[in-house]
C-alpha cells in the first residue's frame, strides 16, 4: 500500500466559538487515575483549548500524571504516553486525537464548514505526507488541486494519460470504472487490472471518475505528456449488502450493445420472493431476459434457450445455477460482488454458448478488517464472514447459506399426501485473494452447492455443483496484463427410489470439466484494446447410469460409456478508437472441438429416419481417439458512433457456437435434464446475431435510455420427437430432430438512477421461433412450419420503482407484465377404447394467459452510526400483491370420465415475507 | 427401462411444493374440433371384432358423433378383405374374420364425403401367456386418507424375448346379496303377484385406465410385478367374491408408443416438469390428404388371459369391507284386525318403488326399501356367468 488511509471519524458537539490565539500556556494538574475524558472536559474548561476525538478510542483510558508547568506539547505527549493515540495540535487550540497514524498536516479547511445543528458524521481520507506528498489533501481540496501530467509535449499535440483505479479499503482494481472529462465528453472505462487508458488534446481538464458504489469524484490535470495517474476510490458510506442492478454506467461510450451490468450497490430495491436477493429473478426485470415460468430454473435471452447461457462464476461454468428447482438462485447474494450480462456484443474471449454470457463474480474479502454479515428469512440463513488473512495483503471470503427448515413444505401446503416430504438445499462460497505485489495478484475460489429433496417419502432427488478456481494476475509493463486461470467444475445428479423392492433403482448423472485460460491484454497506445488468449476445456461426462439397488431389484443396471470431449478456442480482439466518436471492436474466435474415445457410433441405415430398427454397424473408437470433430471461425464485431455528447448509435454482429447441450423434454428445465456432447449426430449449434443500438444518456436528471433490435439466427437446434426418452439414452440421435431457430426483437430501457425515486421501465418485443423440417416425417414438427418456441412471449413490460423515504426507510414495487407463452392443450375431446379422450394440436399453437404481477417491499435500516458495530436491516416484502393466479401451464385432464381444462399456478396468493440481514 | 423413466418423470411433482392452484380454464378454440376418430382392435380370440368410427367434439362434449354411413373393412395380407356391417350408431362389426398370429391386417374406410383412409399394415403377434396375477392386502394413502385393499400384479415373460411391449386391461367381477330379498311384488291396493327373487347379483366393471408395461431394455423379456388394479375396501366389491379377469395384449413399438403418448398426454400433465404433450400420430391416414388430422388407432394384438378370485375369506382376518347395504333396515308395519278405513286407504296407496313388502300376511308387515329387496337395482345382473365358481 501506497498510501497509509485513515478513516477518521468524529462527533462534533455543539460548538463553542474560539477565537483566541493561545500562546505556549504551562499546565499545571495533578490526576489520579482519571477517566481520559474527564482530564479533557477539566482541560477545557480551565485553558482555552478544545479537544476532538472519538469518545470509543478513549473510554478506556485512565490516565496518572503530574503536571507543573508544562507546555501544551509536553503535556500532551506525556498524557499518550502508552496509547496508540495521536494528536495533532492546531494553532487555533484544536487538539484532535487520531489512534495509529499521526496527522502530519490538516487540510486547511478542515474546519470552515459549516457546523450542522446535528451531531453529523463527517468522513475524511488523510494521507500521510510521507507516502504521498502529492495527495495531502482532503478530498474536497484534492479535487480543487491541480496536477500536472508528463512533462514531454508530443508533437501531435495529444498526450495519453493512463493508470489503475483500485478500491482504497481493499485496494482490488475497479473494473469498469469510467474516467472521463464532460465537454466534449470523452472518457474510457478500466479494464480487468483496474487500467484505464486516455488520450486527449494536451490543456487543462476536469477529470471525473466514477464506479459503482464507489463516491464519484474529479481531478484537475493539467495534461502536458503522456503520464500516469492513480487513483484510490472510497467506497460509498452506506451500506453494501444488496445486489442491485445497474444499468451500464456509461452506456453512451461502451461499445457492446445488449450489455447489462448487475452490481452491488447501496440502495435495496427489488422486492424479493420469499425473502431472498436474487440476481437471476432480478436480471428477468431486465429487456430481452425471460423466463417461461415460476419454478422454472434458468432463463431466456433474446429467444435463446436456457442451455445457451454462458453461465460463470469466478470464470468457472455453472451448470445448474439455482435451487430448489429454481426457485432460488444458487448464489448467495452477500458473497457475490456483480454480474455482467452480454445479450450481444459478446466478445471473442468468451464462448461455448451462443446467447449470452452471465459472468459473476464473487467479492473479494476486505483487507482490512474482518467484516460479519448474514441474514435469516423464512426459508433460509446465511452467514459471510471476509476479512484479511494477512493485512494489506490477502483476504479471504467465505460465505455459507442453507434452509433450516421444511417451512415451505410445511406452511404451504396442507395435503398429507406431502407430510413425508422435505427439501434442502445449502452452499458454501470462499474466495482467498492474495495481492503478492503491485504487479501480481493471486486468487483462489470455490463453491459447492447441493440439493436435496424427498418427495412424498418416494423419490429422492439431489444434485450438487462443485467449482474450483485459481488465477493468477500479472501486470507484465504498463501496456501488457496477462491472466492465466486453471478452473474445475462438476455437476452431479443423484435420483433413487426405493419404494419397490423390485423396481428399486438409483440413477446417477454427471459432467466434469477443467478449464485453462490464458489470455493478455495488451494496450500499444490509447487507440486500441487487444486481446488474445487460449481457452481450453476437457469435459467428461457421465452421461447417465440406472443401477438397481439391492438384490430383488429386476431394473437392468444400464450404464453409458463416459464421454470425454476437448474444446479449444482461440481468440483475438481489437477495441479500436478511431476517433472521439467512432470506436470498432473486431474480433476473431476459432473453436475447435474433438469428441474422444473411448467411444461407439452407430451406422444407420441410409434412406431411413434415424431409428434403433435401422443401426446396420457399430464402429468402436480407443481410447484418446477422435471420434468427431468440429470447428470453426466465430466472428465477433460491434462499433459504436457517438452523435452527440449525450448519445450514440451501435452496430454489432455475431457468430458463436456451442458443443454441449442440454437435453429438455419438459416446459422447462427439470433436475433430470441433463447435458451431452456434440457428436456426429448432434451437431454444435451456431448461432448468428446482428444487433443495433441507440443510447441516450440526461446525466442531469441521472437518466439513461436505450433501445436495441436485434435478429437472430440459430443452426442446430435439438428438439424432441414426440415422446421422446432423454435419460439414459444410448441412442439419443434417435430421439432428437435438427431444427432451426430464429428471433428477432426490440427492447427499450429506461432508467432514473439517482432521486429519490428512481428505477426502470423495460419493454421488450421479441419472438422466438423454431423450425423442425427433417427429411422423415418423424423429424418433422407442425409439418416443418415456424412454430413458436416455448418460451416466445411477444410483449415484455417490467416496471421497478424505489422511493427512498430516507437514509433509513426505502418502498420499492415491482411490476411485471408478459404475454402467455405458447403451450399446447386439448381443443378436442373423442372416444378411444371406452374412455374419452383429449386431442392435442400441433405444438405451441396456443398461449396461456398472459402473466401480471406486482410486488412490494420495504425495507428499514437499522442506525447509521458508525460507532454502532452492529447493523441491523428488516425487510419486509409481498410477492404477488394482487394473489393474481397466474397461469404456469394450462393442461387438460381425464376426471370422472370427462376431459376437463386446468389452469396450474404458481404462487397464486400474495406472499409476504419478513427479513432480517445484519452486518458488523 | 421405460417404466423407470416414467417412474421419474410422475414424481417430479414439485406442484406439491409450492404454493400452486389449480383451477377449470375456459377456452376458445379458433378453428374446428372435428376430426374423424377410428377405433378398431382385431385380435387372435374368436371374433366379432369391432371399429368404431366416430368425430370428435369440443372440450366439455363428451358424446361421441358416430359416423354411420362408411365403408369399413379389413384386409388380411395376402387373404380376404372382409366388409364389417354397421350395427349400433358408429360401430362396425364383422362376422367370419379371424385374427391369426403372424399374419398381417389393415384397415380401410371410406366415407361418404369421399374421403378414403387406410392404415399401415399390422402384423399380428402372439401374447405368450401369462405367467401369474396375484394380490397383496395393501395399505395406500389416498384423498381420503390411508385406505385399505388388494392390489394386483402381474408377472409374465416371453422365452423368444420377442414381445417387449404389453397393454393390460381387465375387467372385474363381483357377487353382492340384497339382504331382505323377496318375491313378493305389491302392486297396490292391497293387491301382490310374485316377482323373481332377485338376492344373488355379479356385476361387471372394465377398466378404463391404460396400463402399458415394456421390458425394452431389459436383459430378459420379462414382465415383473407389474402393478393393476387396485381394489379399495371402501367398495363393496371384495365383500362376498371377487374376480378379475386379466387380458394380456401385445402389440409393436409403434401402438405402444401410441398408448404411451395417449397417457401421458391425457392423465400425466399438470405437474411443473411434466413433458410437452404431444400431437399423437394414429396409424390410420387419410390417403388423398395425409395432413388431415386422424384420431385413434387400429391395434392388432394377440392376446391372453387370466382370471383370479377372491374369497372375502381370503382377506386378513377382521378386514372390514364396506356394504352398500349398511343402511338397509325391515321396518315392521302393524295394522290393527280387519284394517280400520284409513289403514285401508294408506295400504292402497303404498306404491311399489317406494316400499317393498317382505311379508304380506299381516296383521304385521314387514317393508323395506326396494334396493335392499332387489340386487338388479345396483345396476347388476342375477344370471349367473359361465367362468363363476364359488
Amino acid at each position: 500500500m501506497r498510501y497509509i488511509l485513515l478513516f477518521f471519524a468524529l462527533y462534533l458537539l455543539p460548538w463553542l466559538k474560539l477565537s483566541a490565539q493561545i500562546s505556549p500556556l504551562p499546565i499545571t494538574g495533578k490526576y489520579n487515575d482519571m477517566p481520559l475524558i474527564e482530564v479533557f472536559s477539566q482541560l477545557e474548561e480551565n485553558y482555552p483549548i478544545r479537544f476532538f476525538y472519538d469518545p470509543a478510542w478513549v473510554d478506556s483510558i485512565s490516565v496518572s500524571l503530574e503536571a507543573e508547568g508544562l507546555n501544551l506539547e509536553e503535556f500532551l505527549d506525556k498524557l499518550i504516553d502508552g496509547t496508540d493515540l495521536e494528536y495533532h495540535l492546531e494553532k487555533s487550540g484544536r487538539i484532535i486525537f487520531t489512534k495509529g497514524h499521526k496527522i502530519v498536516k490538516l487540510p486547511e479547511n478542515f474546519f470552515k464548514e459549516e457546523i450542522p445543528e446535528e451531531p453529523k458524521r463527517i468522513t475524511y481520507s488523510i494521507f500521510d505526507k510521507k507516502e504521498d506528498p502529492e495527495l495531502l489533501r482532503s478530498v474536497p481540496d484534492v479535487e480543487s488541486r491541480e496536477f500536472t501530467i508528463g512533462d514531454q509535449p508530443n508533437a501531435s499535440g495529444e498526450a495519453t494519460i493512463s493508470g489503475y483505479i483500485r478500491m482504497s479499503s481493499t485496494g482490488e482494481p475497479l473494473i469498469g470504472a469510467s474516467v472521463f472529462i464532460t465537454s466534449p465528453f470523452v472518457g474510457a472505462t478500466t479494464n480487468a487490472f483496474g487500467y484505464y487508458m486516455l488520450t486527449l488534446p494536451q490543456g487543462n481538464y476536469r477529470l471525473h471518475f466514477k464506479s459503482v458504489g464507489m463516491v464519484e469524484t474529479t481531478r484537475k490535470i493539467n495534461l502536458r505528456g503522456d503520464g500516469q495517474f492513480d487513483l484510490k476510490m472510497d467506497e460509498d458510506i452506506i451500506p453494501l449488502d444488496e445486489i442491485v442492478v445497474q444499468g451500464e454506467l456509461n452506456i453512451i461510450n461502451s461499445i457492446q450493445t445488449g450489455r447489462i451490468t448487475l452490481d452491488q450497490v447501496t440502495i435495496k430495491t427489488m422486492p424479493t420472493i420469499l425473502g431472498e436477493i436474487d440476481i437471476m429473478k432480478i436480471s428477468l426485470t431486465l429487456p430481452g431476459v425471460q423466463t417461461v415460468g415460476e419454478g422454472a430454473s434458468g432463463f431466456n435471452v433474446r429467444g435463446g434457450a436456457t442451455d445457451q447461457n454462458l453461465i460463470l462464476l469466478d470464470d468457472v461454468v455453472v451448470y445448474n445455477p439455482s435451487h430448489l428447482f429454481g426457485f432460488f438462485s444458487a448464489f448467495n447474494p452477500d458473497a457475490i460482488k456483480g454480474a455482467g450480462l452480454y445479450k450481444s456484443s459478446i466478445q471473442a474471449d468468451y464462448g461455448g454458448r451462443i446467447s449470452s454470457v452471465l459472468d459473476i463474480a464473487i467479492r473479494e474479502g476486505s483487507k482490512k478488517k474482518l467484516n460479519v454479515s448474514g441474514g435469516i428469512s423464512p426459508v433460509s440463513a446465511k452467514v459471510t464472514i471476509d476479512g484479511p488473512l494477512k493485512k494489506d495483503t490477502t483476504s479471504f471470503l467465505l460465505g455459507i447459506r442453507s434452509t433450516y427448515s421444511d417451512w415451505l413444505l410445511e406452511e404451504l401446503n396442507d395435503d398429507p399426501e406431502l407430510k413425508n416430504s422435505s427439501a434442502f438445499f445449502g452452499d458454501v462460497i470462499g474466495k482467498i485473494h492474495h495481492q503478492a505485489n503491485n504487479n501480481n495478484s493471486f486468487t483462489l475460489s470455490g463453491y459447492h452447492s447441493q440439493d436435496r429433496f424427498v418427495l412424498n417419502d418416494d423419490t429422492v432427488y439431489r444434485y450438487s455443483n462443485t467449482n474450483v478456481m485459481c488465477k493468477w494476475r500479472k501486470t507484465i509493463n504498463h501496456r501488457l496484463f496477462s491472466t492465466v486461470s486453471l478452473g474445475f467444475t462438476e455437476y452431479n445428479y443423484k435420483i433413487s427410489n426405493e419404494t419397490s423392492p423390485a423396481n428399486a433403482f438409483e440413477l446417477n448423472y454427471g459432467i466434469q470439466n477443467s478449464t485453462f485460460k490464458g489470455s493478455f491484454d495488451w494496450l500499444p497506445n490509447a487507440n486500441h484494446g487487444i486481446k488474445f488468449g487460449l481457452n481450453t476445456t476437457l469435459y467428461r461426462l457421465n452421461p447417465g447410469s440406472i443401477k438397481p439397488i439391492g438384490g430383488e431389484s429386476i431394473v437392468d443396471p444400464r450404464i453409458l460409456n463416459e464421454e470425454k470431449g476437448l474444446e479449444t478456442a482461440l481468440y483475438l480482439g481489437d477495441e479500436y478508437k478511431y476517433n472521439d466518436r467512432l470506436s470498432i471492436y473486431a474480433g476473431l474466435r476459432f473453436s475447435h472441438f474433438g469428441l474422444l474415445g473411448p467411444g461407439r457410433q452407430f451406422k444407420y441405415l441410409p434412406g431411413f429416419s434415424r431409428e434403433t430398427q435401422f443401426i446396420t454397424d457399430t464402429v468402436s473408437f480407443g481410447k484418446g481417439s477422435l471420434i468427431k470433430a468440429y470447428s470453426g471461425p466465430e466472428y465477433r464485431f460491434s462499433s459504436r458512433y457517438k452523435l452527440r455528447n449525450q448519445s450514440s448509435i451501435k452496430f454489432s454482429y455475431d457468430r458463436t457456437q456451442q458443443f454441449i447441450h442440454q437435453l429438455t423434454n419438459t416446459t422447462a428445465v427439470s433436475p433430470t435434464d441433463t447435458w451431452r456432447l456434440s457428436n456426429a449426430f448432434v451437431k454444435p449449434q451456431i448461432g448468428d446475431q446482428y444487433s443495433v443500438g441507440w443510447y441516450r444518456t440526461f446525466p442531469a436528471y441521472g437518466i439513461n435510455i436505450s433501445v436495441e433490435g436485434y435478429y437472430k439466427k440459430v443452426r442446430n437446434l435439438l428438439e424432441y420427437k414426440s415422446g421422446a426418452d432423454l435419460l439414459v439414452n444410448e441412442v439419443l440421435e434417435t430421439d432428437v430432430i435438427n431444427a432451426r431457430g430464429k428471433s428477432y426483437g426490440m427492447e427499450v430501457f429506461f432508467r432514473k438512477k439517482s432521486g429519490k425515486l428512481n428505477g426502470w421501465i423495460s419493454y421488450t418485443y421479441s419472438r422466438a421461433l423454431v423450425k423442425a423440417l427433417g427429411p422423415f416425417k418423424v423429424e418433422q414438427i407442425n409439418q416443418g412450419e415456424f412454430f413458436p418456441a416455448n418460451f416466445d412471449k411477444p410483449h415484455n413490460l417490467a416496471v421497478v420503482t424505489n422511493y427512498k423515504f430516507n437514509r433509513r426507510i426505502n418502498m420499492s414495487t415491482n411490476i411485471v407484465y408478459t404475454s402467455g407463452r405458447p403451450v399446447t392443450f386439448p381443443i378436442a375431446t373423442y372416444q378411444f377404447r371406452g374412455n374419452t379422450y383429449s386431442h392435442f394440436p400441433e405444438r405451441n399453437q396456443l398461449r396461456i394467459p398472459d402473466y401480471f404481477r406486482l410486488d412490494y417491499s420495504v425495507n428499514i435500516e437499522g442506525n447509521h452510526k458508525i460507532k454502532k458495530p452492529f447493523h441491523g436491516s428488516w425487510s419486509f416484502s409481498i410477492y404477488n400483491l394482487t394473489g393474481r393466479n397466474n397461469a404456469y401451464s394450462i393442461f387438460a385432464r381425464t376426471e370422472d370420465g370427462k376431459v376437463q381444462v386446468f389452469q396450474l399456478s404458481v404462487f397464486a396468493e400474495p406472499i409476504p415475507t419478513l427479513t432480517y440481514n445484519f452486518r458488523f | 427401462m421405460r417404466t423407470v423413466t416414467r417412474n421419474i418423470l410422475i414424481n417430479v411433482s414439485l406442484a406439491a411444493l409450492l404454493m400452486q392452484c389449480v383451477e377449470p380454464f375456459e377456452i376458445e378454440i379458433p378453428g374446428g374440433s372435428d376430426f374423424i376418430v377410428v377405433d378398431g382392435l382385431i385380435t387372435d380370440q374368436p371374433g366379432p371384432y369391432v371399429v368404431n368410427i366416430s368425430v370428435s367434439s369440443p372440450l366439455g362434449f363428451n358424446d361421441a358423433v358416430p359416423v354411420n354411413d362408411a365403408s369399413v373393412s379389413v384386409e388380411e395380407e395376402g387373404g380376404i378383405t372382409e366388409t364389417f356391417t354397421l350395427e349400433s350408431p358408429g360401430q362396425y362389426v364383422s362376422s367370419s374374420l379371424q385374427g391369426v398370429a403372424g399374419r398381417r391386417y389393415r384397415l380401410l374406410i371410406s366415407t361418404r364425403d369421399g374421403s378414403r383412409y387406410q392404415s399401415d399394415w399390422v402384423t399380428l403377434k402372439p401374447s405368450p401367456p401369462i405367467d401369474s396375477v396375484y394380490w397383496e392386502f395393501d395399505q395406500r394413502r389416498s384423498m381420503e386418507g390411508q385406505v385399505e385393499g388388494v392390489q394386483f400384479f402381474v408377472d409374465t415373460h416371453d422365452p423368444e424375448n420377442n414381445t417387449k411391449f404389453y397393454r393390460y386391461r381387465w375387467t372385474e367381477t363381483w357377487t353382492y346379496f340384497a339382504p331382505f330379498a323377496t318375491t313378493l311384488d305389491y302392486l297396490g291396493d292391497l293387491k301382490t303377484a310374485i316377482r323373481d327373487y332377485n338376492r344373488t347379483c355379479w356385476i361387471d366393471e372394465a377398466s378404463r385406465v391404460i396400463n402399458l408395461a415394456s421390458s425394452q431394455g431389459n436383459v430378459k423379456d420379462v414382465i415383473s410385478n407389474q402393478s393393476l388394479n387396485f381394489v379399495s375396501t371402501e367398495t363393496n366389491r371384495l365383500n362376498i367374491r371377487y374376480s378379475i379377469l386379466v387380458e394380456q395384449l401385445v402389440m409393436n413399438e409403434d401402438e405402444y408408443n401410441y398408448w404411451k403418448g395417449l397417457k401421458e398426454t391425457n392423465a400425466e400433465t399438470g405437474e411443473l416438469f411434466d413433458k410437452q404433450p404431444q400431437s399423437l400420430i394414429s396409424n390410420v391416414v387419410n390417403i388423398d390428404n395425409p395432413d388431415e388430422t386422424v384420431l385413434g388407432y387400429f391395434s392388432v394384438s394377440g392376446v391372453s388371459t387370466q382370471r383370479v378370485f377372491i374369497q372375502r375369506g381370503d382377506l386378513p382376518e377382521g378386514t372390514t369391507v364396506k356394504s352398500l347395504y349398511a343402511k338397509c333396515e325391515l321396518i315392521e308395519l302393524e295394522f290393527s284386525d280387519p284394517f280400520s278405513l284409513a289403514e285401508r286407504e294408506v295400504l292402497r296407496n303404498i306404491k311399489w318403488g317406494v316400499w317393498m313388502f317382505v311379508n304380506f300376511s299381516g296383521p304385521a308387515f314387514l317393508v323395506t326399501t326396494p334396493e335392499c329387496a332387489d340386487c338388479t337395482i345396483r345396476g347388476g345382473y342375477t344370471t349367473r356367468p359361465d367362468f363363476w365358481v364359488d
